[in-house]
């Protein structure tokens, strides 16, 4: 029963930390919760190319999966785990919040420098939740 | 060293295609992309410096030795950082391109303020 429960444990740790991660998104209105479209057209860019990247990697023998007790056991093809997509999905997702709350940020400074209406990171997330 | 130039390619058609997507894009606006990409790329290698460790130390991945040029960040392969590189690059270009394709529709919007409410798709309830 443990072993089946710390086997899932890579995957419950992924999909916790992309759930902060939406919760980030959403408060801010920052790139899914923004333009979801737009957002998922991105994901899907970087999810594939980076799933490729991985796969090719794999068939030169660059990678393997590992052998510790947190991996599922399931795989899409051999060595790709199950998990991989999700943490591809993470990445991705966490990398655009960074740069969508970095520009955020420039822009608010803009903003308050070019004398135009300035908008604060907390004040434009609760603005946009309305 | 088969990793690397797996990545090398990988890093060379990343960034051809984010200065094609991003020559689409209005100049003041590529510079500040230019920045976010660099925060961005900041911050997750530093992120990618401490999980990539522990995710290799709890045996997620294994590499093949012989691939590896053997610089670690701890015991991330330097080659991992190519990931980083390619996402933080790569995606608020095609980002930033994907709404200049939008905004050919809608009315042209000067930068900065109104940020948000501009971004907004029509469908959500969008002011356009």
């Amino acid at each position: 029963m443990m072993e089946f429960v710390t086997s899932w444990a890579y995957l419950a740790a992924i999909i916790a930390s992309s759930g902060c991660m939406l919760l980030l998104d959403h408060r801010f209105r920052l790139y899914l919760f923004r333009d979801r479209r737009r957002a998922l057209r991105v994901q899907a860019a970087g999810v594939g190319l980076l799933l490729v990247w991985d796969l090719v990697c794999i068939a030169l023998g660059v990678f393997a999966r590992g052998e510790g007790p947190y991996l599922s056991g399931y795989e899409i093809v051999p060595h790709l785990t199950i998990e991989e997509p999700f943490f591809l999905w993470f990445l991705c997702h966490l990398t655009m919040v960074v740069a969508t709350g970095a520009d955020r940020l420039l822009c608010a400074r803009a903003g308050g420098r070019d004398g135009a209406a300035a908008s604060g990171a907390g004040s434009a997330g609760r603005t946009g939740a309305a | 060293m088969t990793y690397l130039y797996v990545n090398l390619v990988v890093m060379a058609v990343a960034a051809v295609a984010s200065a094609l997507a991003l020559s689409h894009v209005q100049r003041r606006r590529r510079r500040r992309v230019l920045l976010t990409s660099l925060i961005a790329f900041t911050v997750v290698a530093v992120l990618t410096a401490v999980f990539d460790t522990i995710m290799i130390a709890v045996g997620l991945f294994t590499y093949a030795q012989e691939h590896l040029i053997g610089w670690r960040i701890g015991l991330a392969p330097i080659e991992d950082f190519s990931y980083v590189l390619v996402v933080a690059l790569l995606l608020p270009a095609l980002w930033a391109f994907l709404r200049r394709d939008r905004d050919r529709t809608g009315p042209s919007r000067a930068e900065p303020a109104g940020h948000e409410r501009e971004d907004r798709d029509p469908a959500e309830g969008g002011l356009r």
